[in-house]
């Protein structure tokens, strides 16, 4: 390749750059090309000459735009600034014409879209009660189906942690907080001697623990329980 | 309101829009000031730069080809 073919080469490289370049920023050069004529449209309002045809035909041309919510932030603002000075220049005319009145109407309705078109709406669906897991029984030594290749603590202790996740999704339902739930479940493990519920506690105290929530009282709790249940007590 | 700088930003914009780069390149110089610290704008800019630089070179090399060049031969006597 010679010096010319490489600068041809070079030549179209840098135009085919800036043709995508143009392709990317088109919108943005419209709306601010948009922005751009209302502005000057504004700064030679004058008392003395009639622009409602010129501010009508702009909002007319530009009327999609405003249904496409194409404008950003900075734009939204700028548009807000120029249709306020628009507002006030008409305001100074002691008897406005009903083609001004029109044109103050399309003003209110630009300003109040991009005013909404900035609000952030968060929608929630309705509220349909948590319908928990049924709990199943409790794990009975002989209720476990024994698979011949795992053996039977391990099937107990699975099948325990599955009760306690749905004994969990039970006391959850309603609560806002998990040490609500961990208040829940040691009351359980006390009044009822529920040796799941205990499993439970300690469970939810030492991932609270983790989290570095203090949980000195609930430890407390959890071993006069424990001691308690160590007296003779029975599942409930 | 636009600035005159975000004009000229505009209008550079437009001039690349219809190829006219040294239009663009004006246009662009003017709004350097307020734009110097912007990567894109810099990189735009730099771009026109290079291609008028591109195209200048390449004109006069066309320039030197249509030169023609001539030698004097002096045969023997």
């Amino acid at each position: 390749m010679n010096q010319v073919e490489a600068l041809k080469t070079l030549e179209g490289l840098l135009e085919n750059f800036l043709e995508r370049v143009v392709k990317l920023k088109y919108n943005q050069l419209q709306t601010l090309g948009g922005i751009n004529r209302l502005d000057d449209i504004a700064r030679r309002m004058d008392i003395n000459v009639d622009f409602t045809e010129e501010i009508g035909n702009w909002f007319a041309r530009h009327n999609s735009w405003l249904e496409e919510n194409r404008f950003r932030e900075i734009e939204e603002n700028r548009l807000q600034t120029i249709l306020e000075e628009i507002r006030k220049k008409m305001s100074d005319r002691e008897f406005p014409s009903p083609a001004e009145n029109k044109i103050r109407t399309e003003i209110d309705r630009w300003s109040r879209t991009l005013k909404e078109s900035r609000k952030i709406i968060l929608k929630k669906p309705p509220e349909t009660p948590r319908i928990p897991e049924p709990v199943p029984p409790a794990p009975v030594a002989e209720s476990i189906r024994l698979d011949n290749d795992i053996p039977a603590s391990i099937a107990r202790f699975d099948y325990t942690l599955k009760r306690l996740a749905a004994i969990f999704s039970e006391m959850s339902i309603s609560r806002e907080h998990l040490l609500s739930v961990l208040d829940d479940s040691l009351k359980k493990a006390e009044t009822q001697k529920n040796k799941e519920a205990l499993i439970l506690s300690a469970l939810i105290i030492y991932y609270l623990k983790q989290d570095r929530y203090k949980v000195g009282p609930y430890v407390k709790r959890l071993k006069e329980t424990e001691r308690s249940f160590a007296g003779g007590g029975k599942d409930a | 309101m636009l600035n005159t700088f975000e004009k000229a930003y505009l209008s550079a914009l437009k001039a690349l829009q219809h190829k006219d780069y040294a239009l663009a390149a004006d246009y662009f110089k003017q709004a350097a000031p307020h734009y110097k610290n912007n990567k894109e704008f810099n990189l735009y800019y730099e771009t026109i730069r290079l291609l008028l630089a591109v195209k200048e070179q390449l004109a006069d090399m066309d320039v030197n080809d249509d030169k023609i060049k001539i030698e004097e031969t002096f045969t023997h006597g």
